[in-house]
């Protein structure tokens, strides 16, 4: 027999609550524990104690029966309702007041609008400068094609890109890719100057020819670096089975070739033969 | 008059538990549909009784900081005093009886709530365990383990308070 359980069961051991197998368990326990008789004993005092309570003379219960009878056969009064609804009211009820609960929401709805388009401007603002840094790794031609349109030196694409003439050596030993050799090209065709160019992250190099006594400036700049025209259309065009692009502007032509290392653009006054000529002198080196 | 005798008990003065009585009887008529027929209606009116004494109990405390901050030891002077009178013996046997429903009904009141609602349920209003399960809403178990702290608690207030043996003889 646990010394808990008749412990627990002590009170209604003495009250005679319990079942008569559980008070023969209660009673060979108690003949084996002394705490737990002496436990008995206060709770029996407690007990005896607790029947000496009188009830005091009820002066008025006719009168406060009468009195609860009119709280409810008539309308409650103001304050009787209110306060029943009141304990209805849960504590968080009570806590929340509405006021300053709306005044909060709102607040957190501006606060998150206004980091809401921060993040959005962020955004375009990465985007932003995500676009110059792309354009600052290539090229754009589209200046220097404007330059020939306008009939005017080429002022602004040289502004933009550092500029140095060099010798095709020279040119060779500083560019990580191989070299156009223009050892298929026509005798009537000349080389006439390299010069290198440079922006933020790669190298090109700007052959300056004649062909015919027209000029034709052709690029060569490193593969997997942007190339831009401006504005003017680019078409694409199969010739002998190698893809290329080309804008036509008035007199000029622009000639764009990818090859495995390297880009190329040709620009100029060409005709068909001579491109077919640039691409293949290209193509074979 | 039940009602009433649990809310005295509990609450400790008549104009409380009369105050109490009405709110009882009010709750009750408002609340009649929550009453299930499963329990008996006077164990349910015990329960609401028993609900707003303690709620009662709970703000006047929240009220006055401290809850009737009595010293025992001049109450135990004046039992003392009491006993000790010559003239005790020729007090009116009124005042007398009186004066120990008043010494019962302050220790009474110093116990916890959820030890003295048991103690007023079985021992003064003589419920049985199982109506007073119902009243409180635990098991039998609970009223037993209860009522030992309860009675226990009792005879210790009221032997510090200077309460002679005689009272906790059974009769």
């Amino acid at each position: 027999m646990k010394h808990g359980f008749t412990q627990k069961n002590l009170s209604a051991y003495l009250d005679a609550e319990l079942s008569p197998d559980k008070v023969q368990k209660i009673e060979l326990h108690l003949q084996s524990c002394e705490s737990c008789l002496r436990e008995l004993q206060e709770i029996r005092s407690g007990k005896a104690v607790a029947t000496c309570f009188e009830n005091p003379d009820w002066q008025d219960t006719e009168a406060l029966w009468q009195n609860i009878q009119r709280l409810n056969i008539s309308t409650p009064e103001k304050g009787d309702v209110k306060n029943l609804e009141m304990k209805r009211t849960n504590l968080w009820q009570r806590l929340i007041h509405p006021r300053p609960a709306f005044a909060i929401a709102v607040l957190l709805i501006l606060f998150g609008i206004n980091l809401f388009s921060n993040l959005k401007q962020k955004k375009f603002q990465y985007q932003r400068v995500q676009l110059d840094q792309a354009l600052s790794y290539g090229f754009d031609y589209g200046l220097y094609l404007d330059a020939l349109v306008a009939g005017s030196p080429a002022i602004e694409f040289e502004r933009r890109y550092e500029s140095q003439q060099a010798s095709y050596e020279q040119a060779r030993s500083q560019t990580t890719f191989r070299l156009a050799s223009f050892t298929h090209m026509p005798k009537t065709f000349q080389l006439r100057e390299v010069r290198l160019l440079k922006n933020a992250c790669c190298r090109s190099v700007q052959f300056s020819c004649l062909e015919n006594s027209r000029e034709v400036i052709i690029f060569q700049q490193p593969q997997g670096h942007p190339v831009t025209f401006g504005n003017y259309p680019l078409e694409r065009i199969e010739l002998n089975g190698q893809m290329y692009h080309r804008i036509k502007t008035g007199k000029w032509t622009v000639l764009s070739l990818q090859l495995k290392e390297s880009q190329f653009m040709a620009i100029g006054e060409m005709n068909e033969s001579d491109i077919a000529a640039i691409i293949f002198a290209i193509t074979t080196i | 008059m039940r009602v009433m005798s649990t809310a005295y008990r509990m609450c400790g003065n008549i104009q409380e538990a009369e105050d109490v009585t009405q709110d009882v009887f009010l709750k009750a008529f408002k609340e009649i549909k929550k009453f299930r027929e499963a329990a008996s209606l006077f164990t349910w009116l015990y329960r609401i009784t028993i609900n707003l004494c303690i709620d009662k109990e709970r703000k006047r405390q929240r009220r006055q900081k401290y809850h009737e901050n009595v010293d025992v030891d001049s109450e135990r002077i004046t039992i003392e005093e009491a006993n000790s009178n010559e003239n005790t013996r020729t007090l009116d046997q009124q005042m007398w009886q009186d004066e120990i429903q008043s010494i019962l009904q302050k220790a009474l009141s110093r116990i916890k709530p959820k030890f003295r609602t048991v103690l007023v349920l079985k021992d003064i209003e003589g419920l049985s365990y199982e109506e007073a399960a119902q009243a409180v809403g635990c098991s039998q178990g609970t009223i037993s383990s209860r009522l030992n702290r309860g009675r226990k608690e009792l005879k210790t207030l009221l032997v510090k308070m200077g309460m002679g043996e005689e009272y906790f003889q059974e009769r």
